[in-house]
């Protein structure tokens, strides 16, 4: 044990962290050792009581329960086929609109990628459903690009949001309100993306050809019938999850076990509750959550450690130093959530950094629901900017090659929507009531 | 070798096809405590613990498996610009600097925990339910400790990889 001031210690765990993570290997290993080894050097082997307290505080935490059974919730609706008949429904309701399959790949982005919440599988999910779909009818590469990068990043901020819930404890504010808190949000930037693809597509219509009149021309009645079979039960179950939320009824954990048993209950509904599809969601959600648990685990270690040493402090005193006043600071704070978005999977981020950070919000006179929901919408923005953007890596990564998609189709389609974020950060700026107003009417 | 990998894997496998139902447990088990609260009017009084317990499983129990499948995500990077040589040799490290100590020692430090806990008859205090501390805190032991196979059989496809220049 050697006695080392609090700066040393921020920046030996800051920077080691930096590094360290960096090697490429899988980052909940670095996290902890850097915990471990640092909290070594400054307390000796107590510290190894402190880690395993906080390991064992954060897998046995009740809040922190809503993440398994929405991950849970998000798995059946990819693997059951729900989201297949979504898609089919919509592109007969909507395909007829110039730019409609773009405008599909947004709002399944917002209705269903909400429950996974971590973006690689949002946008898997998207792509492998729309991409093929938009460009063999002849869509604008970036236009399909855009869309799908834009909504399956939005898809983690609406709620009922895997984000959220991992905020919330961090933060100590209430899930259910940060849930309210994103909704108006949410649905803000997903109707500011679907006027501009359709504006877009107006303006340019050899970008986005509409689907021929004799592939859609379905009897009305059909449609109707496919509204309610396909489409309505799936929304009715995330906003029966909300709404119970909403009316004060039950907490975000118990809500998120109803609507995964709900969901649950749908495929059966659907016939496409077999065994072999039962083993693939069980296992698919396992290794989401415990993934999802264990960065969690050893990134709280990590921050107890370093909160202990007095490394918040040092850090917090060093952003309170930013010029311009509270604006200033504010600024200093998205600047960092947005540089480490570009690296790192929001989740390392959110367990180390938002227990850091989140103090400043009360101190500077915030309210500390519009800072945090302010840095879940500043992430989408750090999810789609190039060159180190995680949703245009995804997609690079999973699009079938045959369609030909290059990483400058993507740069392309995604930078319209980064300004339509950095428009949508300013009005929330300005107008902070986007974001307060809903859980202010919420009961309880 | 081949031998080794094969029996550690199957650790994880093994490991992974119990602990993957404890998620339908957890979601059955709290649709059950809020259609007795809300429609029997009569909440039970195990739901909490249990269902943390769950927690604690299936977020330790699964890490071995989502090991194996390469769940744990990662920072690529720089990574992903290497030759699958070079990840191998570049993994095959960082195993030995970052998983081994960190994941031997919380299983030790875990042992101890629920060795104390099971002697001293520690108790969860949460709840009006009281149950004895040790069973979750062996459970997380166990997992840390199942862990370790899952690196080791990592390892030896990366040096397998690094040396001999093929997959295992």
């Amino acid at each position: 044990m050697i006695d080392i001031s609090p700066e040393l210690i921020t920046i030996l765990m800051m920077g080691g962290l930096l590094v360290t993570v960096m090697l490429g290997f899988p980052l909940a290993f670095p996290i902890g050792t850097v915990a471990l080894l640092v909290g070594l050097l400054a307390f000796g082997p107590s510290v190894f009581h402190l880690i395993y307290q906080q390991l064992f505080a954060l897998l046995h935490n009740y809040v922190l329960l809503a993440l398994p059974l929405f991950v849970f919730m998000g798995v059946v609706l990819e693997y059951s086929g729900i989201a297949d008949r979504m898609y089919d429904a919509l592109y007969l309701l909507l395909s007829g609109l110039r730019g409609g399959l773009a405008i599909i790949t947004v709002l399944l982005g917002t209705i269903l990628a909400a429950c996974v919440g971590v973006i690689t599988a949002s946008v898997t999910m998207l792509s492998a459903l729309s991409l093929p779909a938009m460009i063999n009818r002849g869509y604008d590469k970036s236009l399909a690009a855009g869309a799908i990068c834009a909504g399956g990043s939005l898809g983690i901020l609406i709620p009922p949001s895997v984000m959220l819930v991992i905020y919330g404890p961090m933060a100590r504010i209430s899930v259910g309100k940060l849930f309210f808190g994103a909704m108006v949000p949410g649905v803000l930037l997903a109707t500011l993306y679907c006027i501009y693809i359709a504006v877009h597509c107006y303006t340019k219509p050899e970008l986005a050809p509409t689907v021929p009149v004799e592939e859609r021309a379905v009897p009305t009645r059909h449609k109707i019938k496919l509204l309610f079979t396909s489409l309505l039960p799936p929304i009715f179950i995330i906003l029966s999850v909300l709404g119970t939320i909403f009316a004060g009824i039950a907490p975000p954990t118990e809500a998120a076990a109803v609507g995964a048993f709900a969901t649950l209950v749908l495929t059966a509904a659907y016939k496409r509750l077999t065994w072999p599809v039962m083993r693939n969601i069980m296992r698919r959600s396992l290794v989401i959550s415990s993934m999802v648990m264990f960065i969690g685990a050893t990134s709280v270690a990590f921050t107890g450690v370093f909160l202990k040493a007095g490394g918040g402090e040092v850090v917090q005193n060093a952003v309170m130093a930013a010029p311009g006043g509270r604006w200033g600071i504010f600024f200093v704070v998205m600047f960092i959530y947005f540089i480490l978005g570009f690296f790192i999977e929001w989740l390392g981020i959110f367990f180390i950094m938002v227990p850091i950070l989140a103090p400043l919000a009360p101190m500077l006179g915030f309210d500390p629901l519009w800072f945090g929901i302010m840095i879940c919408v500043n992430l989408q923005m750090s999810f789609l900017t190039p060159p180190y953007a995680f949703a245009i890596f995804v997609l690079r990564g999973v699009a079938p090659p045959e369609l030909g998609l290059t990483s400058a189709h993507i740069i392309r389609g995604v930078i319209p929507y980064i300004f339509i974020i950095i428009f949508g950060l300013l009005l929330m700026v300005f107008f902070p009531q986007i974001i307060t107003w809903l859980p202010s009417m919420m009961i309880r | 070798m081949r031998k080794t990998v094969q029996i550690c894997e199957a650790i994880s496998e093994w490991m992974g096809h119990i602990v993957m139902w404890f998620g339908l447990a957890l979601v059955l088990l709290l649709t059950w405590e809020v259609f007795m609260r809300y429609v029997l009017q009569s909440p039970t009084i195990y739901s909490y613990e249990v269902s943390t317990m769950l927690g604690v499983t299936i977020g330790a129990g699964g890490m071995a498996f989502a090991h194996k499948y390469h769940g744990h995500v990662r920072v690529d990077v720089f990574w992903r610009l290497l030759s699958p040589r070079g990840r191998a040799i570049s993994d095959a490290i960082a195993s030995i600097i970052f998983f081994f100590p960190f994941v031997i020692i919380v299983a030790v430090i875990s042992t101890e925990w629920a060795l104390r806990a099971f002697v001293e008859g520690e108790i969860m205090i949460k709840t009006y339910l009281y149950p004895p501390a040790w069973p979750i805190r062996a459970v997380m032991a166990m997992a840390f400790f199942l862990f370790v196979p899952q690196g080791i059989a990592k390892l030896i496809r990366d040096l397998h990889m690094w040396i001999k220049k093929e997959e295992i």
